[in-house]
């Protein structure tokens, strides 16, 4: 991995398989070229932390590439983030986002399949009181292209959340699939929740669905957890956990998937 | 601890309810129900459909469907009704449904795990509560992946009722009540159900309150005591002779030997609908 610093400006080229961590410690803004080079099977950690509070991203992967980047968000103030993602020939991207911060946090994410054979995931996961904002986009240019969309987000107290997802097929991308799937859990009579998915299709020979859920715990299944002895707050922590804790698995790396389990657990208060 | 000072023999948990009444949506079901169950004590509870079975068992745990209006439940001393759910489930009660819920997204070990924690002042070392679990899908004869499949998600009758019997065996209740557990099992399930019932049941000396309406599962059980609810009342009490002559006879004996009016919700008379229509015409 080559890893080049420049003021506020990070280049990241992985030039090689594996598994690799990347700490971000930052100051007012960054500059992140990540750039994963043709071939190359890799996953990557990203962690945020400092006091950033604007970010450009620009993610770049290259040809017949199989990669997994998961952006875990440690910054202590709020974050306005713009993302652009190109996916190449047969290039293999899960894409994901850990927000466990009360942090504001405002993503715009547009990721463009230019080339045939791109295939893209993008997950989030969110649990937050605070303002989390994301305005996703997956743009097919050409046939033969995927995308997958899984959003999971779990709004506390005044938390606001903002889903606005949208998967965009155009003229000529045919035989291509587009799929999103957004799942609230709303825990408080105050927040303020919205989501709006959007499938724009302008070829005939499309696979394209969206699916969204946004609401309260089901009181049945709150009941059946506290049969078993879970406080009603242990019970609303686990069915957070649920929501939330599939993203640890976007990186296969055991001891990275305890370390995150473990936070999950402790940041929804399973085992305050 | 209580001690029987009349049979002079230690009774580790007692659960007693006295003259219980319970609405649902302001509808009585149970009207004065008075019951004890004793650790190592089986009781059968049997009765036609519709009289308050599931509603007794679900007062206890403290279902919020379900209002007690009058009565008390007292276990080891201790007022059952002044508990929320979960400290009615840690200080040793138990309920196995017959409708238990499906959660997506939490897997069985993780929901076991905080169950287990729950009892506990320090979590449980993580290869310990594998260990443990493992062995108990094992002697459940379930498949080895329960752990990790969502909670009752896609499960099959048999399989949740199962899983409701590897719960009991690892939250290890003192008294548990096991609402029709038997509905949806097989022959050979059944067998290893009741086994497992059997095992806890004598290893732990657990008192139990089993609701069914076979026979078959009550004689793998051997129950100690077995009763007839009828709208809302215990109304006859004895032992297994008792779940036997149900099983030959039914229930409209009750109505010759007790004068007892058995009512059975959805046993209604058929409803004239008068000419069809259709046929007017012709």
């Amino acid at each position: 991995m080559k890893k080049v610093m420049q003021g506020s400006h990070l280049h990241v080229c992985i030039e090689e398989d594996g598994f690799h961590p990347i700490q971000v410690e930052v100051s007012d803004s960054i500059e992140l070229d990540l750039e994963v080079a043709e071939n190359i099977n890799a996953s990557l950690f990203l962690t945020y932390s400092g006091v950033c509070t604007k970010g450009n991203v620009r993610i770049h992967v290259g040809k017949y590439a199989k990669v997994s980047i998961l952006f875990w968000n440690k910054l202590s103030q709020s974050f306005i983030c713009k993302q652009d993602i190109c996916m190449k020939e047969g290039a293999q991207a899960t894409i994901a986002y850990g927000e466990l911060e009360d942090n504001e946090v405002s993503y715009d994410i547009q990721a463009v399949l230019s080339e045939q054979g791109a295939d893209l995931s993008l997950f989030s996961a969110t649990v937050s009181a605070s303002k989390k904002h994301f305005e996703v986009s997956c743009v097919h240019e050409v046939a033969h292209t995927s995308s997958n969309m899984e959003h999971y987000a779990v709004i506390k107290d005044d938390g606001d959340y903002f889903m606005k997802a949208t998967g965009e097929v155009k003229k000529g991308a045919y035989e291509s699939s587009t799929h999103q799937v957004t799942r609230v859990l709303t825990m408080s009579e105050k927040q303020k929740s919205e989501v709006i998915p959007l499938l724009l299709i302008d070829e005939n020979d499309v696979k394209a669905s969206h699916a969204t859920s946004l609401g309260q715990p089901d009181e049945n299944q709150l009941y059946y957890l506290q049969t078993r002895g879970l406080s009603r707050k242990q019970a609303l922590a686990l069915l957070t956990v649920g929501y939330i804790m599939p993203i640890k698995d976007v990186i296969q790396q055991e001891d990275l998937q305890m370390k995150l389990q473990e936070e999950i657990e402790r940041k929804v208060g399973l085992y305050a | 601890m209580i001690i029987n000072a009349e049979k002079g023999r230690v009774i580790v948990s007692q659960l007693v309810i006295k003259d219980l009444h319970v609405n649902v949506e302001d509808k009585e079901i149970l009207k004065g129900l008075n019951l004890v169950i004793n650790s190592n004590e089986i009781h059968a509870l049997m009765g036609p459909n519709g009289n308050g079975k599931s509603t007794l068992l679900a007062a206890i745990m403290g279902n919020p469907k379900f209002q007690v209006t009058k009565g008390s439940i007292l276990l080891d001393g201790q007022d059952v009704l002044a508990m929320e759910v979960d400290e009615r489930s840690r200080a040793g009660l138990f309920l196995g449904m017959q409708y238990p819920a499906e959660v997506a997204g939490v897997t069985n070990s993780d929901f076991l795990r905080a169950a287990m924690n729950a009892r506990r002042d320090r979590p449980m070392p993580l290869f310990t509560f594998i260990k443990e679990m493992e062995q108990t899908v094992a002697q459940l004869q379930m498949k080895s992946d329960l752990a990790h499949r969502f909670l009752n998600e896609g499960f099959s009758g048999g399989e949740k009722k199962r899983n409701e019997i590897v719960q009991m065996k690892l939250l290890k209740p003192s008294i548990a009540m096991l609402d029709e557990i038997d509905s949806g099992l097989d022959v050979d399930a059944l067998k290893i159900v009741a086994d497992a019932i059997v095992e806890m049941q004598q290893e732990r000396q657990l008192g139990l309150i089993v609701v069914s309406h076979y026979e078959r599962f009550y004689q793998l059980l051997q129950p100690t005591h077995a009763h007839v609810l009828v709208d809302g009342k215990i109304v006859v009490s004895g032992g297994e002779e008792l779940i036997t002559k149900i099983d030959q006879e039914g229930y409209d004996w009750l109505a010759e030997e007790f004068h007892i009016d058995v009512k059975e919700e959805g046993r209604k008379q058929p409803i004239v609908l008068g000419t069809c229509g259709a046929k007017k015409g012709v």
